[in-house]
C-alpha cells in the first residue's frame, strides 16, 4: 500500500513538471515580459525606464532559460525559469504582478471562503442527486421516468448564467429573503450570504447530476446479481437501496472522490456574482486584470489538485472494497 | 545604511481560543434565522453614525506620490492633508488654507534676483517665484507605530524581524503606537519624494518644469541609487540578485542629502516653495495629495524587510493628519476609514452659495467636523447588486446608471429632471452637477486623410463633427445627462461662455426652444463632404471613403454599442468606419508614433483653470514630437502664441478675450469632435446630509452627516421578506409526489407478493 | 457574383464534405443503418433532428456570402473611373443577411419592446406645437420587431439568428479538431502500446490535469479573445477525454478474435487500425461528438462572461446574455434580449442532447458521459 502510494506520487512529479513546462512556454515564450510590463503600467506617461523598472521589480528582466553572462550556478538560477517556474513545486507562488501581494498568503486566506461555498454544495447535491436518481431508477420504464428524464435534459440545456441571474433576481431582490451579494469574514455572519448561492449551485446541476447517477443505477440493476436477488423474492426497494446502491458505490466514488480536491478552487461564477472573496473570484479577477502570476499559480494549483484527486480515488477503492489491493 | 538594531517587540494577544467554538455553536442557530434577512451588515452595524458605500475598482496605490486615479483619491484625500484645499460650498472653486495659516501671495524675482513689486508681472519678466507657507501649530498625525519610541527616544520598531509582525494584518495591530506634531519638514520630504525615480510619480514631468531643481534632484537620487547598487553588486559577487537584495535589504535613500533649491525649511512650521517661472496654478497643485506631508519616520518604518514582506507600505497604509485613518484595507473586499482621534479642530463652512441655505447645506455651519465616525466600503464589482442595495437602503448614496434612469428620474415639461414618485416616496434626494470633464473624438492631425490644415481637410472634420450628433448619443446612452460641448472648456471653468454666444458656429446652432445647443442639419454635413472632395462619401477613385477608429476597448460592452452608433452616424455621410482594435500597449504605441486615425479622448480637470484644458492643443505638448498630452498632435503657431500669453494670467477680461480667440481657432480647425460635458446625478437617502458634489477634491466625507435612527427604521420598513412563494413551492413539490405514490400503489397491488 | 469568400468558408466547406463523406460511409454498413432506424423511430428524436437541421441550414446560409456591387444614389452600378470595372462593396454580405434585409435594415434609435409601436425609453423632444415633452417617441418600423430591439436599435431576432453561426462554429469546428486528434492518438496508444502508449498517455494526462477553465483562461489571456482562438483551445482541452475512452475501447478490441485473426494472417498494423479498429470505435466518436457539442455551446456563454470567450466583437448568445446582465436591472425590465438568447440556446442544446441520448441508447447504452 505504502509502496504503491509512493509510486503514484512519484508518477505525479513528471506530470506536474509537464504542466509547469507548458505554463512556462505559454507565458514566457508566446508572451514577452515587455508585453506584460506595458499591460500593467497605467495609461499615462509610460517611459522605457518605467518599463525596465517594472520588469526588475517583478523579476522579468532575467533571461528565460540560460543566463550566459553569469558564472556557473547563476547560469541556471538567474533565469526566469528558475526563479518563476521551479518554486511552484515547493508551493512558492511568488507575488502578484498587479499589486505585489503574496499569492501564497492570498490563497491561504481565500481557500476557507471557497470551502464555505463548495463544501455545502458538494455534500447536499451529492445526497440529493443520489436520492432523486434512485427514485427515478425505481420508477424506470414508466412515464414518470420518461418525464423525469425530459425535465433533466431541459434543466441541463439551460445556461448556468440563467440560474444565477434568475435566482438572484427572484430571491434577493424580489422576495428580499437573502442579501443581494456580499460576505463576512466571520462565519457566523457569513451564513446568510451563503444560503442563496448554495441553493443556486445545487439547482443548476440537478439535471446532469440526476441523469448521470440514474445511468449508473440502471447499469447495476441490469446485472445478474440483482436478478438473483429479485428472484429470491426481495422487494424492489430492498434490491435497489441495499444491493444496487452498495455496488454502484464503485463508479460513484470514481466520479466523486476525484472532484473533492477541486472544492478548494471555488466556483468562478457564483463567487463573482455574489461577491464571495474565494479562489473563484480571485481567478476571475486575475483574468480580468491579466495578472499572469496569479493565473500561473492557479493553473499549477489546479493540476496539482487533479493529480491528488486521482491518488485519492485509488486509496478510496481499497477502503470501499477490501478485495482491491494496491500493489 | 540599514539600521539592524534588535529590539524586543511586545506581542499582542492572539485571538481567544474559545471564540471559534462559540462561533460554531451559534452557527447552527444562525442558519435557521439566516434566510430571514437581506441585510448585508452585522446586526446593529447601521445604527452607528457610519457611512456605507461601495467601490467598484480596488485601489492599488495609496502613496500620495503615485496615487493618480479618482478611486484612489477618494480614499487618501480623507487621510492626507495638503497645505490648501477648496471651499466645500463656494463656486467658482475657491482655494482656502487647510493646514496652512493662509494662502500666501507669491513673491516674484527677476533675472538679477531683484524682487518685482508688481503683484501680477508678465511671465517673461519672472525668473523665480516663491511661496512661503506657514502651517498651523498643534496639528498631529494619526496614531501609528512609526512614531512609537523606546525609552532611549529611538524608534521602537526598527529592525523588526518578520515573525514578530507575521500575525498583524495592519500597522494598527502593533501594540505601541504614538503620534507627533506636523512639521514643515514633512512637506519638504514629500516634495522631494516626487523626484524619487523608484516611485515614478505621474506628475513629476509636469512639476519638474516649474519647481526649481526638481529634475536635478531626481538625477541626483538616480545617481545615489546606482552607486549603492554598484557597491552591493561588487560586494555580493556573482550571486547578486537585485530584486531579492532590495527586498531583504532595502535601499534607504537619504532624501535630504542632495541640495534642492525648490524647497527651503525655515523652522518647524515654515517652508518656502520656489518655482523657476511664474505659475499661479501651483496653488491648485498645493490642494492635491501630491503635496501632502509624509513623516520621515513612516518612510523609515516601512523601509524594513519585514514590512516589505508583509506589504506594509505607504502604498497600502497611509500615515496622515486628516480626519480619518485607514482601519481596514482589504482591496478585494472591504475598506474601512475610521475617525482619527487626533484630528485638529476643523469646522463646517459658515458661508456658501445663496441656494445652499435652502438646500440645508448650511444647517451645520460652524460645527466641528467630522460628524461621521466611520466609512465602510465594500467591493461591488457589478452595478446591479449595488443599485439594489441602495434601493433597499443598505448603501447611503448612489449614482444613477443608464439602466435605472427611468426608474429613478422623471423629466418635467420644462426639461428639468426630478425624482420618480417611487423614489420620492422613499424620501430620496436628487443632486445634479455638471462635471468639469471633456470628452472628445480625436483626429490625428498628422494623418493624410483626417489630419492636415488645408480648407478641404478642415471641412471633412467639420462634416464628421456634424454627423456625430452627441445630443442623440446623450439621449441613447446617458438619458440626456450631458451638455453638448462647444469647445474644450466645460462650464464652471473660467473662459466658458454659456448660451447662444458660446456657440461653435462651424458645427452647432443654438436651439432657443429647448435652450441648448444642437448640431447643424445633416444636409450641411453632406455639402461639406462634397466641398471636401468626397461627394456622397466617395473618394476620387470611386470607393467609399473608409476611416479607421483605433481603440483598445475590445472587451467593453458599452463601447461595442457606442461604436455601432458612431458607425451608423458616419454611414449617413457615406463614410465607412472600420475599427482597429488592439491591446492597450499596442494602442499606446500607435499613439506615441502618431500611427492612428480617429480615436477618443477625455480629460478630467486637475484644477479649475482653463489652462488645464487648453494645453491639450498646445503645440509643444504634442504627443509624437514631445510626448505631451496633446494626443491629436495639433500645431498652430497662432494658437501657441496666444496660449503662452494666456497661461499665467489672472482671470481678467483680457484673459477672456484671449481665450475667445483661441477657442475660435480650435473650432475652425476642428482637430477634435467636441462631444459633451457629462452631468452627474447623485441620489442620497433622507438620512444622509450635507451632500454637495465637488469636482476638484474628494476630502468631503468629513462634512457628511447621517441620522442612523432614521436609517434603521427605513431599512426595516423597506425590507420585509416575502414568504408565500416559498410555501407555494413546497406545496408544489408535495403535489408532484402524488403520481409517484399512485404508481407505487399500483405496482404493489399488481406485483405478486 | 460569388467573389472573395470568407476565410471560414473553406472550413465550412471542409466540414460539410466530411459530414457528407462520413454519412455515406456509415450508411453503407448494415449495423449503422439498423441503429439509425432505431434512433429515428421515436417522434421526439425526429423532431430534434429536424430542429438541428434547421439550425445547420441557418448557420450555412450565414457562412456563405459575397460582396455586393456598389450603386450610386440613382441606382446605377458604380464603375471604376479608369478601368470601368464594376466596384464591389468591401463589406461582405452573407446569404442570411440578404434574406433578413428587412430586419437588418430596420434600425431603431434604441430599445423597443417586442412588436411595440413606440420606443421603450422616454426621450425629451419638441412636439408639433413647439412644446417640450418627454415621452416614448413612435418607432420608425412599428410592429416589425418580433423580439424587440437592443440598445442601439438592432433587431434582436436578427442578432439571435446571427448568433446561431457562432454557436454552431464553436460546437462544430471544435469537434472537427477533436475527432482526428483523439482518434489518431487514442487508437495508436491503445493498439500499439509500449512507449507510444506511454508518451500519448503522458501528454493527455498533463493536458487533462489542468482544469479546463484555467487552461482556457491562460490561453485566452495570452492570445486575446476571439472565435478562432476559442475553438482551438476548446479543442485542445477536450480531445483528451475522448482520447482516453478510445484508447480503452481499442485495448478491448485488440483482444477480440477478428483482430487476432487479422494479425495472424499478417495484415499490417496500420491496415488493422484503419480497417478493423477505427470503424468499430466510430459509434463512440459519434455519441461523444453530439453530446459534447451542446456542452460547448453552453460553455461559450460562461466563458464570454468571464472575459475569455469570443469577445464582444462577435455576435453570439454569450455576448447577448452578457449585455443583458445590466438590462435585467432596469425597471421596467428589458427581458427580450436575454430571453431571445436563452430560447435560441435551449433550442439548439435541447435537440442536441435528445439526439445524442437517442444515439447512445441505440449504439452503446453503457457508454457513460460525464
Amino acid at each position: 500500500m505504502l509502496a504503491y502510494l509512493i509510486r503514484r506520487v512519484a508518477y505525479a512529479v513528471p506530470i506536474l513538471f509537464g504542466v509547469n513546462l507548458l505554463i512556462f512556454l505559454l507565458f514566457f515564450f508566446v508572451q514577452s515580459p515587455d508585453d506584460m510590463a506595458e499591460t500593467f503600467l497605467g495609461e499615462k506617461r509610460v517611459t522605457e525606464e518605467m518599463k525596465e523598472n517594472w520588469k526588475r521589480e517583478h523579476g522579468y528582466h532575467l533571461p528565460r532559460l540560460l543566463n550566459t553572462v553569469e558564472p556557473f550556478p547563476a547560469v541556471f538560477t538567474q533565469t526566469i525559469f528558475w526563479q518563476k517556474s521551479v518554486p511552484l513545486f515547493a508551493f512558492r507562488f511568488g507575488k502578484s504582478d498587479m499589486d505585489g501581494s503574496r499569492i501564497g498568503a492570498e490563497l491561504k486566506r481565500r481557500i476557507p471562503y471557497s470551502l464555505c461555498l463548495t463544501v455545502p454544495i458538494f455534500c447536499i447535491s451529492l445526497l440529493l442527486y443520489l436520492f432523486f436518481a434512485m427514485i427515478v431508477a425505481f420508477y424506470r420504464a414508466t412515464y414518470l421516468d420518461t418525464w423525469a428524464l425530459v425535465v433533466c435534459v431541459i434543466l441541463m440545456s439551460i445556461s448556468s448564467m440563467f440560474y444565477i441571474l434568475g435566482g438572484q433576481y427572484l430571491v434577493a431582490i424580489h422576495l428580499k429573503l437573502a442579501p443581494v451579494s456580499g460576505f463576512d469574514r466571520n462565519l457566523l455572519y457569513a451564513v446568510k450570504f451563503l444560503v442563496l448561492p448554495v441553493l443556486i449551485g445545487i439547482v443548476a446541476n440537478i439535471g446532469s447530476g440526476v441523469r448521470y447517477y440514474r445511468t449508473i443505477f440502471l447499469e447495476e440493476i441490469n446485472k445478474d446479481y440483482i436478478r438473483t436477488a429479485r428472484a429470491k423474492g426481495l422487494g424492489e426497494g430492498t434490491v435497489l437501496f441495499k444491493h444496487a446502491l452498495k455496488n454502484a458505490m464503485f463508479p460513484i466514488l470514481t466520479n466523486v472522490v476525484v472532484s473533492i480536491p477541486f472544492l478548494i478552487m471555488g466556483m468562478l461564477l457564483l463567487e463573482n456574482f455574489f461577491g464571495i472573496p474565494g479562489l473563484g473570484s480571485y481567478t476571475i479577477d486575475a483574468i480580468h486584470k491579466q495578472d499572469f502570476a496569479v493565473v500561473r499559480a492557479m493553473v499549477f494549483l489546479g493540476s496539482f489538485l487533479y493529480v491528488a484527486g486521482l491518488i485519492l480515488v485509488d486509496v478510496s477503492y481499497t477502503l470501499v472494497d477490501p478485495r482491491v489491493r494496491l500493489t | 545604511m540599514v539600521n539592524r538594531k534588535t529590539t524586543r517587540i511586545p506581542m499582542t494577544a492572539r485571538p481567544r481560543p474559545g471564540l471559534r467554538r462559540r462561533c460554531a455553536a451559534a452557527l447552527v442557530l444562525c442558519a435557521g434565522l439566516a434566510a430571514c434577512t437581506n441585510n448585508p451588515y452585522r446586526p446593529g452595524e447601521t445604527a452607528e453614525p457610519a457611512l456605507f458605500a461601495a467601490f467598484s475598482t480596488p485601489p492599488t496605490k495609496l502613496d500620495p506620490t503615485s496615487a493618480y486615479y479618482v478611486h484612489e483619491g477618494q480614499i487618501i484625500d480623507q487621510i492626507y492633508e495638503p497645505p490648501f484645499t477648496y471651499h466645500y460650498l463656494k463656486r467658482p472653486y475657491e482655494v482656502i488654507p487647510l493646514t496652512a495659516e493662509a494662502v500666501p501671495q507669491p513673491v516674484y524675482y527677476d533675472g538679477n534676483g531683484r524682487r518685482i513689486a508688481d503683484p501680477d508681472p508678465p511671465s517673461d519678466a519672472v525668473a523665480r517665484a516663491e511661496y512661503t507657507i506657514r502651517i498651523k501649530p498643534g496639528i498631529r498625525y494619526q496614531d501609528h507605530p512609526c512614531f512609537a519610541a523606546g525609552p532611549d527616544g529611538q524608534p521602537l520598531y526598527a529592525g523588526v524581524p518578520l515573525d514578530a509582525v507575521e500575525a498583524y494584518e495592519s500597522p494598527n495591530d502593533f501594540p505601541h503606537r504614538a503620534t507627533r506634531a506636523l512639521r514643515a519638514e514633512d512637506y519638504a520630504l514629500q516634495i522631494r519624494r516626487l523626484a524619487d525615480p523608484r516611485l515614478a510619480s505621474p506628475v513629476f514631468s509636469t512639476l519638474s518644469a516649474y519647481i526649481d531643481g526638481l529634475r536635478e534632484l531626481s538625477d541626483a537620487y538616480a545617481g545615489m541609487l546606482e552607486a549603492e547598487r554598484a557597491r552591493r553588486r561588487a560586494a555580493a559577487g556573482p550571486a547578486y540578485n537585485r530584486q531579492r537584495d532590495e527586498r531583504e535589504n532595502p535601499i534607504r535613500l537619504d532624501y535630504f542629502a542632495p541640495d534642492f533649491p525648490g524647497v527651503t525649511v525655515h523652522d518647524a512650521l515654515t517652508f518656502t516653495l520656489a518655482l523657476k517661472r511664474k505659475y499661479p496654478q501651483i496653488r491648485y497643485w498645493l490642494c492635491m495629495h501630491f503635496f501632502a506631508p509624509v513623516p520621515p519616520e513612516a518612510v523609515a518604518f516601512y523601509t524594513q524587510p519585514a514590512m516589505i514582506e508583509k506589504q506594509f507600505s505607504l502604498n497600502r497604509w497611509p500615515v496622515g493628519t486628516g480626519p480619518y485613518f485607514l482601519k481596514i484595507f482589504r482591496p478585494n473586499e472591504t475598506i474601512v476609514l475610521e475617525r482619527n482621534p487626533n484630528y485638529h479642530p476643523d469646522a463646517y463652512p459658515a458661508d456658501g452659495m445663496p441656494e445652499d441655505r435652502a438646500a440645508g447645506l448650511l444647517d451645520d455651519a460652524g460645527r466641528r467636523v467630522p460628524f461621521i465616525h466611520r466609512q465602510v466600503m465594500h467591493l461591488e464589482k457589478e452595478a446591479v447588486p449595488a443599485w439594489n442595495k441602495f434601493l433597499q437602503g443598505y448603501l447611503d448614496a448612489s449614482g444613477v446608471s443608464v439602466d435605472v434612469f427611468d426608474q429613478a428620474i422623471q423629466i418635467q415639461m420644462t426639461g428639468e429632471p426630478t425624482l420618480s414618485p417611487s423614489m420620492e416616496s422613499k424620501g430620496i434626494r436628487l443632486i445634479t452637477d455638471i462635471d468639469t470633464t471633456l470628452w472628445y473624438t480625436a483626429f490625428n492631425m498628422l494623418d493624410d486623410v483626417v489630419g492636415g490644415y488645408a480648407p478641404e481637410q478642415r471641412k471633412l472634420r467639420r462634416a464628421v463633427s456634424i454627423a456625430l450628433d452627441y445630443n442623440e448619443f446623450l439621449d441613447i446612452f446617458l438619458n440626456g445627462r450631458g451638455v453638448l460641448a462647444q469647445g474644450p472648456l466645460p462650464p464652471g471653468i473660467f473662459g466658458h461662455r454659456p448660451g447662444p454666444e458660446g456657440t461653435n458656429p462651424y458645427v452647432d446652432t443654438w436651439d432657443p426652444v429647448r435652450e441648448r445647443h444642437a448640431r447643424r442639419p445633416l444636409s450641411e454635413a453632406r455639402r461639406l463632404m462634397a466641398e471636401a472632395g468626397y461627394p456622397e462619401g466617395r473618394t476620387p477613385g470611386g470607393e467609399p471613403l473608409t476611416l479607421y477608429y483605433d481603440h483598445a476597448q475590445g472587451g467593453d460592452t458599452f463601447f461595442r454599442s457606442y461604436f455601432e452608433w458612431v458607425r451608423g452616424r458616419l454611414d449617413t455621410l457615406g463614410i465607412r468606419l472600420r475599427e482597429r482594435a488592439t491591446d492597450l500597449s499596442r494602442y499606446r504605441q500607435k499613439r506615441d508614433q502618431g500611427n492612428w486615425q480617429i480615436s477618443s479622448g477625455g480629460w478630467l480637470a486637475d484644477y479649475p483653470d482653463p489652462e488645464n484644458f487648453l494645453f491639450l492643443f498646445y503645440g509643444p505638448n504634442g504627443k509624437v514630437a514631445h510626448g505631451g498630452p496633446n494626443m491629436v498632435n495639433y500645431v498652430n503657431p497662432e494658437y501657441d502664441a496666444l496660449f503662452e500669453r494666456m497661461e499665467s494670467m489672472r482671470n481678467t477680461p483680457e484673459r477672456q478675450a484671449l481665450i475667445d480667440a483661441m477657442l475660435d481657432i480650435l473650432r475652425r480647425d476642428a482637430p477634435a469632435v467636441w462631444q459633451y460635458h457629462p452631468v452627474s446625478y447623485i441620489l442620497a437617502h433622507p438620512w444622509l446630509h450635507n451632500v454637495k458634489p465637488h469636482n476638484m477634491s474628494y476630502n468631503t466625507i468629513k462634512y457628511r452627516r447621517v441620522d442612523p435612527d432614521l436609517r434603521v427604521r427605513q431599512q426595516r420598513a423597506w425590507n420585509r421578506p416575502v414568504w408565500w412563494p416559498l410555501a407555494a413551492l413546497a406545496a408544489l413539490l408535495v403535489l408532484s409526489t402524488v403520481p409517484a405514490a399512485v404508481t407505487l400503489y399500483r405496482r404493489n397491488r399488481c406485483s405478486p407478493t | 457574383m460569388l467573389t472573395n469568400w470568407y476565410v471560414q468558408d473553406v472550413l465550412v466547406a471542409a466540414l460539410l464534405l466530411l459530414l457528407f463523406g462520413a454519412g455515406r460511409a456509415l450508411a453503407r454498413r448494415e449495423y449503422w443503418r439498423a441503429a439509425l432506424r432505431q434512433v429515428f423511430r421515436r417522434r421526439l428524436v425526429r423532431g430534434a433532428f429536424a430542429v438541428l437541421c434547421v439550425y445547420t441550414v441557418i448557420a450555412l446560409l450565414d457562412s456563405v456570402g459575397w460582396h455586393p456591387p456598389l450603386r450610386d444614389p440613382d441606382g446605377t452600378l458604380r464603375r471604376q473611373p479608369e478601368t470601368r470595372r464594376i466596384m464591389t462593396d468591401p463589406d461582405g454580405l452573407s446569404v442570411l443577411d440578404a434574406l433578413l434585409t428587412p430586419l437588418r435594415e430596420a434600425r431603431e434609435k434604441t430599445y423597443s419592446a417586442p412588436l411595440a409601436v413606440r420606443q421603450f425609453t422616454r426621450e425629451t423632444r419638441v412636439d408639433a406645437e413647439g412644446r417640450i415633452v418627454r415621452d416614448h417617441p413612435p418607432l420608425r418600423y412599428p410592429r416589425r420587431h418580433l423580439l424587440g430591439t437592443d440598445r442601439v436599435g438592432h433587431d434582436v431576432l436578427y442578432l439571435a439568428l446571427k448568433g446561431i453561426r457562432t454557436g454552431m462554429i464553436i460546437g462544430a469546428f471544435t469537434t472537427l479538431l477533436v475527432i482526428p486528434l483523439a482518434l489518431f492518438f487514442g487508437v495508436a496508444a491503445g493498439y500499439l502500446g509500449g512507449w507510444i502508449d506511454d508518451v500519448i498517455q503522458y501528454v493527455y494526462t498533463v493536458l487533462a490535469s489542468i482544469p479546463a477553465v484555467l487552461l482556457i483562461a491562460a490561453f485566452m489571456v495570452i492570445f486575446g479573445q476571439g472565435l478562432p482562438q476559442l475553438c482551438v483551445i476548446l479543442g485542445v482541452t477536450s480531445w483528451t477525454g475522448l482520447c482516453r475512452v478510445l484508447r480503452g475501447e481499442t485495448m478491448k478490441l485488440r483482444e477480440q478474435e477478428f483482430v487476432q485473426a487479422a494479425e495472424a494472417t499478417g495484415v499490417s498494423r496500420a491496415r488493422i487500425m484503419h480497417r478493423h479498429i477505427v470503424p468499430n470505435v466510430m459509434h463512440v466518436v459519434l455519441i461523444t461528438a453530439v453530446l459534447s457539442f451542446s456542452g460547448r455551446v453552453l460553455a461559450e456563454a460562461v466563458l464570454t462572461y468571464i472575459g475569455i470567450g469570443v469577445g464582444i466583437d462577435t455576435i453570439s448568445w454569450g455576448v447577448m446574455i452578457n449585455d443583458a446582465l445590466r438590462e435585467l436591472a432596469r425597471s421596467p425590465v428589458i427581458w427580450w434580449k436575454v430571453a431571445a438568447a436563452l430560447i435560441f440556446m435551449v433550442g439548439l442544446v435541447l435537440p442536441a442532447n435528445i439526439f445524442g441520448d437517442a444515439l447512445r441508447d441505440a449504439l452503446d447504452p453503457r457508454l457513460r458521459m460525464e
